[in-house]
């Protein structure tokens, strides 16, 4: 008998603790359409988390000094099977509670904080309390079936719940939620908390066990029928595929309403922002898109034969279909793309015409590091346009050492295209990145700001320099002079680099996270200024 | 829109058109401008003495440019000089809807409509000028609708942190207080 009851506890131990890192690891995926998914709102989602399930502890610990501590634990378990199985439909209402619709990436930035960390507490306080909640009754139900010490007995359960988070930790990212949805990866959860209640119920009466059990069921399975409210697309664009990636989840949307139709690639909370974009022609795609500045250096360079193309970042193959259209005339592309998200490669290929063959090769599921650490040059060109959760430019890929991997890759003479998100030429990100780039490539570099964006594109050559908007050699010809390098000579649309005074941003010592919310706090700043 | 490029070309015309030293100087400054040289134009314009005169070509450098802080911050200073322009209040309102600023474009539009109310009757212009505030007034409301809901937003986020902060932390002493007790 004791060995049964152990055995059922036990159980009951490791589904909760499955259900609880289920919970925990999907939620920042539940708020990433509406937050987005950057490191503050995974420090929210954990903190808020953890909070709970310590409040869970000691309500636990009070409940356990009761008659009937099974019956709390049974009571609490179907408790947050109930709450589990709801949190995809009320997610969309609890965000949008602190986070309106119809404002610009750069605006919601400043809800992003405190809105993620509200709509995380009021959405998963009470699942994570209630799941915190079974550990200390867990450990007093199997103290009263099979009295032992405290210790051999908290750490059987322990090692039990852990088990059972080490499962979900590894199912979570890499089967549910991009194989199964968020809707059913919380509805799995739902049930593995009903199938702990059954197991915990086992000193319980009949008519008891069965109400509670029956409750949790039928409160999981209406979550079923109940549909999930999603984030909308502006007026004019319609939505033409959705996915859950492991990263993120990305959509494709399109305008059928101007002239030209045009569809861009937006992950997580998207707002105004775009990944990537297509059209029906290649070539450059008009002022606001900092593509078009990726197709400056072979215009400056005038090659003849093969303009050799490596694209980080390459998401759906923008840079490619704007690079090739403007080459000049007997000019072939020989490109290579790194894509680490597998989804938005598929997505590429079957809305933005993303080709792969001989001349456009592309390397999918990669970190660009690592493909850059193989030395797959010489290039004459490397576009750098990597970002993580849509704001975030990864640590990794912004330190001196990697330019410095990514200036052996290139051909004498070969250029560097770096785009960062960022308000002007002053901005701190700006500077701290193109600082980091003049102590790699031991040269200039040149920020431009590319107008009516939110976009700073960099430049710097090896071995050479890049041609200054002040000086002879900046025009390169139609259709590039009489838009957007004419517009860039204005004074606070560009800023040359030479002499860096601050160390570089390197593998050790990199605030990139500090400068890119300086550089929105910055942002907002010159906006109050105007009122 | 349509209607504010009419306003623009029409007043621009007006303007150089009405001053024949203004005239040769923003002819240089359009020139410099054309020839992809933006760095030059605004030189050129710096070095206009009319400070109404200068504010009008700075400005239509910077928006030209998409330096839009920029130009709203040179049309309020030609304001001060030259307050019955209505290209430069125009210009400023559209420079602050350009940035998503709902708050400084109905600042601007205050001061539009304020010029177009003591303009010189001239039927067709006066009606594109009207036209054009019209639009602005809607656009700058609904970004001046959307900051508000994000104030409240924000403000709302913050309260329920706190309170749910509060209430869970007296929970937690309450579960704490009391002795141990065994069944």
């Amino acid at each position: 008998m004791n060995r049964f009851v152990r055995a059922r506890l036990g159980l009951a131990a490791a589904l909760a603790g499955a259900s609880t890192m289920i919970v925990e690891l999907a939620a920042v995926r539940l708020i990433a359409p509406y937050f987005g998914a950057s490191m503050v709102v995974w420090s929210n989602v954990i903190g808020v988390v953890l909070f709970a399930l310590a409040l869970g502890y000691l309500l636990g610990a009070r409940l356990a000094r009761g008659e009937r501590p099974a019956r709390s634990l049974t009571g609490a378990l179907a408790f947050a099977a109930l709450a589990c199985a709801w949190l995809p439909f009320l997610s969309t209402s609890a965000c949008r509670a602190f986070l309106p619709e119809g404002l610009a990436l750069h605006e919601a930035f400043r809800l992003v904080s405190w809105g993620s960390l509200a709509a995380t507490a009021v959405l998963f306080l009470p699942t994570a309390l209630a799941l915190g909640t079974a550990s200390p009754l867990l450990a007093e139900a199997w103290q009263r079936a099979s009295p032992g010490s405290a210790g051999a007995i908290g750490g059987r359960v322990l090692g039990a719940s852990t088990l059972g988070g080490l499962v979900g930790v590894f199912v979570t990212p890499h089967f549910l939620v991009p194989e199964l949805g968020l809707r059913t990866t919380y509805w799995i959860a739902a049930t593995l908390l009903v199938l702990a209640a059954v197991c915990a119920s086992f000193e319980m009466g009949f008519e008891p066990r069965f109400g509670v059990r029956s409750l949790a069921w039928v409160g999981a399975v209406a979550s079923a029928f109940v549909t999930v409210a999603e984030p909308t697309t502006s007026v004019g664009w319609v939505e033409l595929e959705r996915r859950e990636s492991p990263y993120q989840r990305v959509r494709v949307v399109e305008d059928r309403s101007g002239a030209e139709r045009m569809r861009l690639l937006q992950v997580n909370e998207g707002l105004d922002s775009f990944q990537s974009v297509w059209l029906a022609r290649k070539g450059l795609i008009g002022e606001g898109y900092y593509y078009d500045a990726f197709a400056l250096p072979a215009a400056w360079s005038k090659p003849t034969g093969t303009w050799r193309l490596c694209v980080l970042g390459l998401g759906a193959g923008t840079a490619f279909r704007v690079i090739e259209g403007t080459l000049p005339t007997g000019v072939q592309l020989d490109a290579l793309g790194v894509e680490i998200d597998p989804v938005v490669t598929e997505l590429g290929r079957r809305w933005f015409e993303l080709v792969e063959d001989a001349q456009h090769r592309v390397v999918s599921g990669v970190d660009a590091r690592t493909v850059v650490r193989t030395n797959p040059g010489p290039f004459d060109q490397v576009v750098l346009d990597a970002y993580a959760n849509q704001v975030e430019i990864p640590a990794h890929l912004s330190t001196v050492e990697f330019f410095e991997l990514l200036h052996d890759t290139l051909a004498p003479g070969g250029w560097l295209s770096v785009n960062v998100g960022a308000f002007g030429c002053d901005d701190p990100l700006v500077i701290a990145l193109a600082e980091t780039i003049e102590v790699a490539f031991e040269g200039s570099v040149l920020a431009v700001r590319i107008p009516a964006s939110r976009n700073v594109v960099l430049f710097a050559r090896r071995d050479a320099r890049p041609p200054r908007p002040d000086a002879p050699g900046w025009r390169a010809g139609e259709p590039f002079d009489s838009d957007l390098l004419a517009k860039t000579t204005h004074p606070a649309n560009w800023r040359w680099f030479e002499g860096a005074k601050r160390a570089p941003l390197d593998d050790d010592s990199n605030p990139i996270d500090r400068l890119q919310l300086e550089s929105l706090e910055l942002g907002r700043a010159r906006l109050s200024t105007l009122r | 829109m349509r209607a504010s490029r009419r306003c623009v070309d029409a007043a621009l015309v007006c303007v150089v058109s009405a001053t024949s030293s203004f005239a040769q100087s923003f002819v240089d400054v359009q020139a410099a401008a054309e020839a992809g040289d933006f760095s030059r134009a605004r030189d050129t314009a710096t070095r206009i003495v009319d400070l109404g005169e200068r504010a009008r070509s700075l400005v239509w450098i910077d928006y030209g440019a998409r330096d839009y802080a920029s130009a709203v911050a040179e049309a309020r200073t030609g304001l001060a000089a030259t307050p019955s322009d209505p290209w430069l209040a125009e210009r400023a309102v559209a420079a602050a809807l350009a940035l998503r600023d709902g708050r400084a474009a109905t600042r601007g539009l205050d001061d539009f409509e304020r010029v177009i109310a003591r303009a010189t009757p001239d039927t067709a212009e006066l009606a594109d000028w009207r036209a054009t505030a019209s639009d602005y007034r809607a656009r700058a409301r609904e970004l001046t609708v959307l900051e508000d809901a994000a104030d409240v937003a924000l403000n709302r986020s913050r309260w329920t942190v706190i309170v749910l902060l509060v209430a869970a932390s007296v929970s937690g002493w309450l579960c704490l207080r009391g002795g141990e007790q065994r069944p």
